[in-house]
């Protein structure tokens, strides 16, 4: 089996920088385009329709410029657990 | 294949690469239109009714009262325009800023963004100077990208003072910026013209290493303004900056295309591009030397060929110069960059040790425009001849 030379080598390792470097500049312009600008602090609205028997279970998270709240109803006072005696 | 078909063929690819360039141009044009009217309601809280009276927006809240007025400012950035919505209530006071479109490179913003710059806004008159280092903080590392988003903010208030409130602000005083880097960088032209035309090979390669080294500490590590494909998407884009404050992108451009097309010399990458030097620089240290192997000569030339045409496409085509630029220039220079950036700088630096400027060699978009402006002129030049030629023949 023929041994390789250092010339191949070298070729081999050249072409190897590039096609790294280009899926590095791949991955830099897919990431430039997937970077949405962050909401910009300045903006809020003042119309949160606000439900007060919700309690929040989740984070707010920040979709689009929206608030996008999950909300879980509170349970009624008659089907809360009753705390056991002794237990912690 | 013989050299003058070689020449047919790099010719149509010459004309394609100009029709491609003409299509992305055309398509980013018709596409990269914002609507500003959803965003209104941000700026103007409590407004339920938007009316639109030419460059104004009129925010009333459900009882028909008048919440204030917002429009739209455009300043250039560092890659094209940025464009700020701004609210102001009727009493004068800013209500909020919000950007409407921007095109900077994601990392700059970024530093624009964390500073909080558009937030500072509410609650200031419009009477307020607005400026960065006056009334606002500078943003450090990304000058250009704040300045541009508090003159953007300062034409928008202008228009709704003179528009909605009926007030008249005092004129803005503009200089024109001529300081250490543009001196630097006509210097450094002047330099290379004359390393050009010296015969003596011993003060040309010292005079090369003296413009180098200005170049890598003065364009690059204390101002990081090194010539970036942005750069060249926002010349063909339109999105000139403002002459005033960024008097060098217009000797830098300006310059290289000159040289270039007058001289057919390409003035920049060779004499004083600061990335170019600073592997130079590596390899000065290590020995490295070029290394073009024949076999890949010529589909590496067009790989780097390929990878340049497709940032030009693709930025203009989005019309979003900041994006499509690759090079780690700022992660180098200004130390600036995301993971990736970082990692193909390193990649860079450790391949610069073992080879002759690799990044120059395979991986600058800029030499390929380089040559495509040597190519156009070279065929233009040809054309211009026969054309004389035959009518004196006729």
């Amino acid at each position: 089996m023929a041994r390789p030379t250092l010339k191949s080598v070298k070729e081999k390792l050249l072409l190897g920088f590039v096609l790294v470097a280009l899926i590095m500049v791949g991955l830099i312009w897919a990431d430039g385009l997937s970077d949405r600008p962050d909401p910009t602090p300045a903006y809020y609205r003042g119309h949160f329709q606000v439900d007060e028997d919700a309690a929040l279970t989740l984070t707010a998270e920040m979709i689009e410029y929206q608030l996008n709240l999950t909300t879980t109803p509170l349970a009624a006072p008659s089907q809360r657990p009753t705390p056991t005696p002794g237990a912690p | 294949m013989t050299r003058q078909q070689k020449q047919k063929w790099e010719r149509w690819l010459l004309l394609v690469t100009f029709l491609l360039v003409v299509a992305a141009w055309g398509y980013g044009y018709l596409t990269a239109a914002t609507n500003v009217l959803p965003l209104v309601p941000d700026v103007l809280p409590g407004a339920v009714q938007i009316e639109s009276r030419g460059q104004l927006y009129i925010g009333r809240d459900s009882a028909g009262e008048l919440v204030g007025y917002a429009a739209v400012g455009q300043a250039p950035g560092y890659a094209g325009p940025i464009e700020m919505l701004v609210g102001v209530a009727p009493s004068g006071e800013i209500l909020a800023a919000v950007v409407v479109a921007q095109r900077e490179s994601p990392g700059f913003f970024r530093l624009v963004t964390r500073n909080d710059l558009v937030n500072r806004y509410a609650g200031r008159s419009i009477q307020a100077p607005l400026q960065l280092g006056d009334d606002l903080d500078a943003v450090s590392g990304a000058t250009v990208s704040a300045e541009g988003v508090a003159a953007a903010t300062r034409k928008a208030v202008r228009e709704i003072a003179a528009e909605g409130l009926a007030l008249t602000l005092p004129a803005e005083k503009k200089t024109l910026q001529f300081g250490i880097p543009e001196f630097t960088l006509l210097l450094l032209f002047a330099s290379g013209y004359v390393g050009h035309k010296l015969r003596s090979r011993e003060w040309k390669r010292r005079l090369r290493w003296g413009t180098l080294l200005t170049g890598m500490v003065i364009l690059g590590f204390i101002y990081t303004a090194p010539l970036t494909i942005t750069m060249i998407i926002s010349l063909l884009s339109g999105y000139w900056p403002d002459l005033y404050s960024n008097l060098y992108w217009y000797l830098l451009i300006g310059g290289i295309i000159f040289v270039t097309t007058v001289d057919a010399k390409n003035p920049y990458c060779t004499w004083f591009c600061p990335f170019g030097a600073f592997q130079e620089c590596l390899a000065a240290i290590s020995g490295a030397k070029a290394y073009r192997p024949s076999s890949l000569n010529e589909p590496l030339k067009w790989v780097q060929r390929g990878l340049s045409l497709t940032a030009i496409l693709f930025g203009l085509a989005l019309r979003r110069p900041g994006v499509a630029g690759y090079e780690p220039f700022d992660t180098l220079f200004d130390l600036q960059g995301t993971a990736v950036k970082w990692a193909l700088l390193l990649l860079i630096v450790f391949t610069s040790l073992l080879i002759y400027r690799p990044f120059c060699n395979y991986l600058c978009p800029v030499d390929p425009v380089v040559d495509f402006i040597a190519a156009t002129r070279r065929w233009l030049k040809e054309t211009w001849s026969k054309w004389r030629v035959q009518p004196s023949k006729a």
